[in-house]
């Protein structure tokens, strides 16, 4: 079989990924579908990052884009491929002018010219919608195939099981590829990188593009699942939720994205749970879910920083590290290195 | 004589009066910051709430003494921000330039919430002891909080040059900022150096915060000034005390000015396409040190 033991691992989670959806209620899939769709947000923002290490806060603009070109292009609701389609191409062009600033700049200013970008982005969208007089937003009809049938419950979210898939799978060989190995370089130490054939500025400018793109169509699939877009949903909290879901997963590991990105959609949730076992009456815990899940955020992305820099892709490696030493042991191979 | 001055240019001279002040007064605070330990404070923002938060309470403890609550709600936004470099942002320091980035984000979110908790969504007021009438002066109309304004940051930034320029902290925080473990080296207790320059970023955002918050009201949109001011702070140069003030005042005018014609979200488009704009052609600022490299 021409599979690695990685890729079975990814076959595995697949087919409990689609079983899930045959196991749970109605509203827990609500969570699941919105998962699938932030998995590749993150996946897109962990690659532009951990793995071309251009950082950007400004993720939510792109996902605003996508959005709304779904909801502006008169003919992008025809099916959800053609939506899926265009909020790529613009999130895409969107990115290419992001990327512009990372040809000169690095680091810190580039974090910054994405912020900048997400404000114009967010004050553009509050524009029109004033401009317009939508000021509730746009409506948008359901995900619908080219039959005209619609997307709906399992089907829908087995759709969005199978768009991750496909992602992972091309992105997983992408990266041990030449561009793929192209974008590391260029993380590594990207003046040094032309002398191994690299050209830094087109390479930063690629991977823009790509993360932007694809974000721009989690973006499209995310107004089809919400029905409403307003520019209030895209807040910069909700870039810097997408940065958490990273931190969490690992920076670079795709696996972490999703993983990530699951913690970071199945939270609040698990924390109303634990609200209404700690005191199913009280008003100050309904009233301040909101405020209280942010703050969780906020300190999850402070003690994570401070105390596993690694995330769960770095735990997942050091379990396997261990469990490797503890096998070796128990075969009677293991022998106590020598230090020089 | 009474010299009419059409509106345009009344609001574009007070605009550059008190909010470039404003913009000024927080530039400060983060290249005090950025300057002594290299993290840009994005959390900055919410320093000036809590300042005008701690401003509301302190008010109602001192029976509306303005003289005692607004130097107590400065010295204790001051104190957290020491706290939180101290215990947090510290640790970090040094490492990843984007660690430091998020961390601070984390912080502000977290800052925000512990807000909202405590105080409530519903706005509040705190004046600040001046009086309410407007002044005519030359055909221009202000009031009192517009002069306050940019007092204020006249003041922080003489105050802040001359503590750099004159006292042996102004020189350690200039040689921590040149090389860190080598300032440790020569016996410059860096943790301490680094500490009283977020003691004065984050004081000075309080006394923002506070003079901002008695124009309008205290609420948690004070914390999203904090972002509006980067484009000045970056056009006048990340590392440079100077600069955050020409940039403030140059932002301040640009933001004044596009307000009155367009409104206020063509104000904030504004802003940030020149922050782009600014962050292409001239990435070190107009004062800053160059740093920055073309790859």
């Amino acid at each position: 079989l021409p599979v690695s033991a990685g890729g079975l691992g990814w076959l595995c989670v697949l087919v409990i990924a689609c079983l899930l959806c045959y196991i749970t209620s109605a509203s827990t899939q609500t969570y699941l579908v919105t998962w699938a769709i932030y998995a590749i947000g993150a996946i897109s923002l962990t690659v532009l990052t951990g793995v071309a290490g251009l950082p950007s806060i400004g993720n939510s603009a792109f996902l605003a884009i996508g959005a709304y070109t779904v909801a502006l292009i008169p003919f992008a609701t025809t099916s959800v491929f053609v939506g899926m389609a265009l909020g790529a191409v613009v999130g895409g062009v969107g990115g290419l002018i992001a990327g512009l600033p990372s040809l000169r700049l690095r680091g810190l200013y580039l974090a910054v010219s994405t912020l900048a970008l997400y404000f114009i982005v967010y004050s553009c969208a509050q524009l029109l919608e004033e401009d317009t007089n939508h000021p509730a937003g746009y409506t948008i009809p359901g995900p619908q195939l080219w039959s005209g049938a619609l997307l709906t419950g399992r089907g829908w979210y087995l759709f969005l099981v199978a768009v991750v898939a496909v992602y992972v799978f091309l992105i997983r060989n992408l990266l041990r590829s030449r561009i793929g190995r192209s974008w590391l370089a260029v993380r590594e130490l990207d003046s040094l990188s032309g002398v191994f054939g690299v050209a830094p500025g087109v390479t930063k400018l690629t991977v823009f593009v790509f993360s932007s793109a694809m974000v721009g169509l989690s973006g499209a699939l995310l107004a089809a699942n919400s029905g409403t877009i307003i520019s209030g949903d895209f807040s910069l909290q909700l870039g810097v939720l997408f940065i958490l879901m990273i931190v969490i997963g690992g920076a670079g590991s795709i696996g972490g994205a999703i993983a990530g990105s699951g913690a970071a959609v199945l939270l609040p949730y698990f924390l109303q749970q634990v609200g209404q076992r700690a005191d199913p009456n009280s008003m100050w815990l309904s009233q301040n879910a909101i405020v209280l899940e942010y703050g969780v955020f906020g300190a999850l992305i402070v003690v994570l920083l401070l105390f596993y820099p690694g995330g769960l892709a770095g735990l997942g490696r050091y379990l396997l590290l261990l469990a490797g030493l503890v096998g070796q042991r128990l075969r009677g191979r293991w022998r106590t290195r020598v230090s020089p | 004589v009474v010299l009419a001055v059409s509106p345009i240019v009344n609001s574009a001279v007070v605009g550059s009066l008190s909010l470039g002040g404003l913009f000024a007064l927080i530039g400060i605070g983060y290249a005090t910051i950025y300057r002594t330990t290299r993290v840009v404070n994005f959390a900055q923002g919410d320093f000036l709430a809590v300042g005008a938060f701690l401003l509301s309470t302190f008010l109602g403890v001192a029976h509306g003494n303005h003289a005692i609550a607004i130097p107590l709600a400065i010295a204790a936004d001051a104190i957290v921000g020491v706290l939180i470099y101290t215990l947090i942002v510290r640790r970090l320091v040094g490492t990843d330039e984007f660690s430091v980035i998020v961390l601070t984000f984390g912080i502000s979110i977290a800052i925000e919430s512990t807000l909202t908790l405590i105080y409530g969504s519903s706005n509040r007021f705190a004046t600040v002891g001046l009086p309410t009438g407007r002044i005519n002066w030359a055909g221009f109309q202000f009031s009192w909080l517009d002069v306050a304004a940019a007092a204020c940051a006249v003041i922080g930034v003489v105050a802040i040059l001359a503590l750099m320029r004159f006292t042996r902290w102004g020189v350690d925080s200039r040689a921590l900022a040149e090389n860190p473990s080598l300032a440790a080296d020569f016996g410059i207790r860096t943790g301490a150096v680094g500490a009283v320059a977020w003691a004065l970023g984050t004081g000075a955002a309080a006394l923002a915060g506070i003079v901002y918050g008695a124009t309008t009201n205290v609420s948690l949109s004070l914390a999203d000034v904090g972002l509006v001011t980067l484009p000045g702070i970056m056009l006048g140069g990340m590392d440079s005390v100077g600069g955050a003030l020409v940039g403030g005042v140059v932002m301040g005018v640009l933001i004044s000015l596009v307000t009155y014609v367009g409104g206020p979200d063509v104000a904030t488009i504004a802003g940030y396409g020149a922050l782009l704009v600014v962050l292409i052609f001239l990435p070190q600022g107009l004062f800053g040190l160059r740093r920055s490299r073309v790859v």
